[in-house]
């Protein structure tokens, strides 16, 4: 309690240096949390596809759930937007690093192949999101292998539709080695549409 | 308002914020703090009026206040979703944002933008579930079991999950806010170990809500599917899974009911220590025992479903589910032991805290007897399930809320309440409550079946007992409502501290300024260190500083009896 028994006013000097180093402090604060907060939104909000994950389990494991051999969806194409969306990943990645570097033409470019990358593997699903189409025997398989096709599409659009604002924001020049929080959360969210996917396309195509 | 012109301490008191405040988008979290608050009470009283309408109907064995049995589903459909996620849920949501930062000696939380979001989803929520009353109210009870909920229930049903959905987001968002501000926030000298246990079960509550509630939005995902998107998942007709529901529901639902009790539990460990002046007995049993039940709670759920289970499941269920008694137990005997020799003042949040410790504890025995799988067998589906998740609820959750507010009211207002009516509330409560719920044991072991109108005529005496207690219970709220209104107005002025408490939200002045603390506040070395020197130095300099508590005016706040006044210095 010592401050509360010498209380006495600030001169003026004094509280100037105390708000710049509170401000100081607080900036470092305000960057940590928005890295916990998103960790944690994505620890969180990865539940979700746990849990539709888990349901397709539980219900693929009552014998004649599945549809017969042969009727299964192909796993090819899946296959190669899975590996689409982890190039493009990696390329926002690398987007990020040469942000961090002041090198922004390289971080632009980077990042819009990423974002065409994503888009592509979000059509590339939704072909397949229409290919398969239930029988007598398999409407629950037909109706949740599009849901989660689609649940994860969704994701995959609005993420998609932050990183292009990013890039606009990139364009503009607002980001450089000093300030670059946006693109790093927008790479983690990426990461995410990836992590996501990765859990699903085990599921779907794996099991 | 309160405008104040005499400065008490050397610091001026603070007046509340101008009323309109509390109507408009703001970030401030002790604001937020209020608007969570108010808003689950009015939710609160509109849940009650509906149980009030509940128990006029059980007055009979017929069906007669009612207009059909649909008419009572969707009765208790909305008492109970109203109850746990708009008025339980949010109030821990308002004692989580005024007090985290505070305790933590924080000036805010750390989203504060994301937080007022957080609070804004509330009230469109609770529109999209009133609102289903004129499209065919959901009817399937607040656990929604398929295939009621998708294939009988009205529209009312999809903007009951639509609502659901946006208050589990909401929750979610709070969550993290919580969590980042506890994890981060915390300034020098306020190490994790030191931190008041309303923060821990705050964190505990927080880890829970971000890890379960996405299997609720996968759940309402579902289920919105079933009733708009023409798919079939929950219609076994159609090859679809009813118990899929039931799984999925409770392994969020489970760790929700601690969601609903932990922090309640972090309030207690506040007030039985302040007000028996006594240190914490167990601080760090009582902190791990929070996050041991946040984890245990997620094995537990299908001791909901044990007339449904796979035979073989059915014991490792039982199994867990006493295994969770085990931490709550901890927790009951550290309580006692902070007690133990304490100098107990029956104020009214210490009679409140009282009162939960002595109901919870008939929750708790209720639920291992439920969780015997042979009793389970019995009494699943009848009034014995109610009893306990009512003793559990509302004399453990509500009972903790109420203790909340009779504690924290002082910080949050500038004012006491008054400590006379505070023990009417609490008799009526006490006395109201425990006739209401506890003949609910026998009704429910004569055979009385939960959620239906009508019942065997020999049960009549037990329900026309319950149902008269359950009116004094619902008029005792209005002598707090009463008592709320008018101490705002005009209430004895609390000073910065009138328990004399050691914790950091009382080391400020009532109500604190707007970035809480005008220099970084320097924590005790002990949050609950009460009764040695040190502290009674500590808590006089804060007296000091930012000025005592009005002395009490016999007469008009009846707050001369010794437990009112403040504490003498010394303790
Ligand atoms: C000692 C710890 C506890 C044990 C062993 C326990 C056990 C159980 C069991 C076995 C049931 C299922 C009864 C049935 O439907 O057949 C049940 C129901 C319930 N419990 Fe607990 N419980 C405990 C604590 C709690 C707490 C702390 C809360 C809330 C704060 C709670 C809230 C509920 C609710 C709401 C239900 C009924 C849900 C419904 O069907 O509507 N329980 N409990
Ligand atoms: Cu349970």
């Amino acid at each position: 309690m010592q401050y509360m028994d010498n209380y006495r006013p600030l001169t003026l000097e004094e509280k100037k240096k105390k708000d710049r180093e509170r401000a100081e402090r607080d900036a470092e604060m305000r960057a940590r949390n928005n890295r916990m907060g998103l960790a944690i939104f994505q620890g969180s909000w990865i539940m979700a596809f746990v849990c539709l994950a888990i349901v397709y389990l539980v219900m693929g494991a009552v014998p004649g759930w599945r549809p017969a051999e042969g009727h299964r969806p192909d796993a090819l194409l899946p296959t190669i937007a899975t590996l689409i969306l982890l190039t493009s990943s990696w390329l926002a990645r690398s987007g990020w690093r040469a942000v961090t570097r002041d090198d922004v033409q390289k971080f632009l470019s980077q990042w819009m192949i990423a974002i065409v990358l994503s888009g592509v593997f979000v059509v590339i699903m939704m072909t397949q999101f229409f290919a398969i189409s239930p029988t007598e025997t398999d409407i629950q398989y037909v109706e949740l292998y599009r849901l989660m096709i689609a649940y994860h599409a969704i994701h995959a659009v609005i993420i998609g539709y932050m990183m292009v604002q990013v890039w606009r924001y990139g364009r503009a020049g607002h980001y450089h080695s000093d300030n670059h929080w946006s693109v790093e959360a927008g790479l983690k969210l990426q990461y995410f549409v990836t992590a996501a996917w990765l859990i699903f396309y085990a599921v779907l195509y794996l099991t | 308002m309160a405008t104040i012109s005499v400065p008490i301490g050397e610091r001026q008191t603070q007046s509340m914020p101008h009323w309109t405040e509390y109507f408009r988008w703001t970030v401030d979290h002790k604001i937020i703090g209020v608007q969570y608050g108010v808003t689950a009470f009015v939710f609160f009283l509109v849940g009650g009026a509906l149980a009030m309408l509940i128990r006029w109907e059980l007055l009979t064995p017929a069906l007669d206040t009612m207009a059909s049995g649909t008419a009572y589903n969707q009765l208790f459909t909305i008492h109970g979703t109203i109850m746990i996620f708009l008025f339980v849920i949010p109030m821990w949501g308002a004692f989580g944002n005024y007090l985290i930062p505070l305790q933590l000696g924080a000036g805010d939380m750390a989203f504060p933008w994301l937080n007022a979001f957080a609070f804004w989803l509330i009230p469109p929520a609770g529109i999209l579930v009133i609102m289903g009353y004129f499209v065919g109210q959901a009817e399937a009870g607040w656990t929604a079991y398929p295939p009621l909920s998708t294939l009988f229930s009205g529209d009312g049903q999809t903007l009951w999950a639509m609502g659901a959905h946006l208050l589990g987001f909401s929750s979610i968002l709070g969550s993290i806010n919580f969590l980042v501000t506890i994890l981060n926030m915390r300034p020098e000298g306020m190490s994790i170990w030191k931190m008041p246990l309303f923060c821990w079960a705050q964190m505990a509550t927080s880890t829970i809500a971000v890890m379960a509630t996405p299997f609720l939005a996968g759940a309402l995902t579902l289920m919105l599917l079933d009733r708009v998107g023409g798919t079939s998942f929950f219609d076994a007709t159609q090859g679809g899974d009813v118990l899929l529901w039931q799984n999925v529901f409770w392994f969020y639902s489970h760790p929700a009911v601690y969601i609903m009790i932990l922090p309640g539990m972090g309030v207690l460990s506040e007030v039985l220590s302040v007000h028996s002046r006594k240190p914490i007995f167990g601080y760090r049993m009582i902190g791990l025992s929070s996050m041991a039940i946040a984890i245990v709670g997620f094995f537990v759920w299908a001791h909901h479903m044990f007339t449904s289970l796979q035979p073989e499941l059915r014991i490792p269920f039982m199994v867990t589910t006493m295994i969770i008694a085990v931490p709550t137990g901890i927790k009951i005997f550290s309580w006692i032991g902070t007690l133990w020799g304490g100098k107990i003042r029956f104020t009214s949040a210490m009679l409140f805290s009282l009162g939960f410790l002595s109901m919870f504890v008939i929750g708790g025995i209720s639920g291992v007897m439920l969780a015997a799988i042979p009793f389970n067998y019995q009494v699943h589906d009848t009034y014995f399930v109610v009893s306990h998740f009512h003793f559990v609820l509302f004399g453990g959750a509500v009972f903790a809320i109420y203790s909340g507010l009779y504690h924290w009211f002082p910080k949050v207002t500038g004012r006491m309440l008054n400590e006379t009516l505070g023990r009417i509330h609490f008799v009526l409560t006490y006395l109201g409550f425990f006739f209401t719920f506890f003949p609910m044991h026998m009704a429910g072991m004569l055979g009385m079946p939960r959620r239906v109108a009508v019942y065997a005529p020999e049960l009549q005496t037990w329900n026309v007992i319950i149902s008269i207690f359950s009116f004094i219970l619902g008029i005792s709220t209005f002598v707090f409502v009463g008592n709320a209104i008018w101490s705002v107005a005009r209430g004895r002025r609390a000073g910065a501290n009138p328990w004399r408490a050691l914790t950091l939200e009382w080391a400020t002045t009532s109500p604190p300024p707007a970035w809480n603390f005008d220099e970084p506040p320097i924590p005790f070395e002990d949050p609950y260190g009460y009764g040695t020197d040190a502290a009674t130095a500590y808590l006089d300099a804060i007296d000091r500083t930012f000025g005592v508590p009005e002395p009490p005016r016999p007469n008009i706040t009846g707050g001369n009896s010794p437990e009112a006044l403040p504490s003498p210095a010394g303790d």
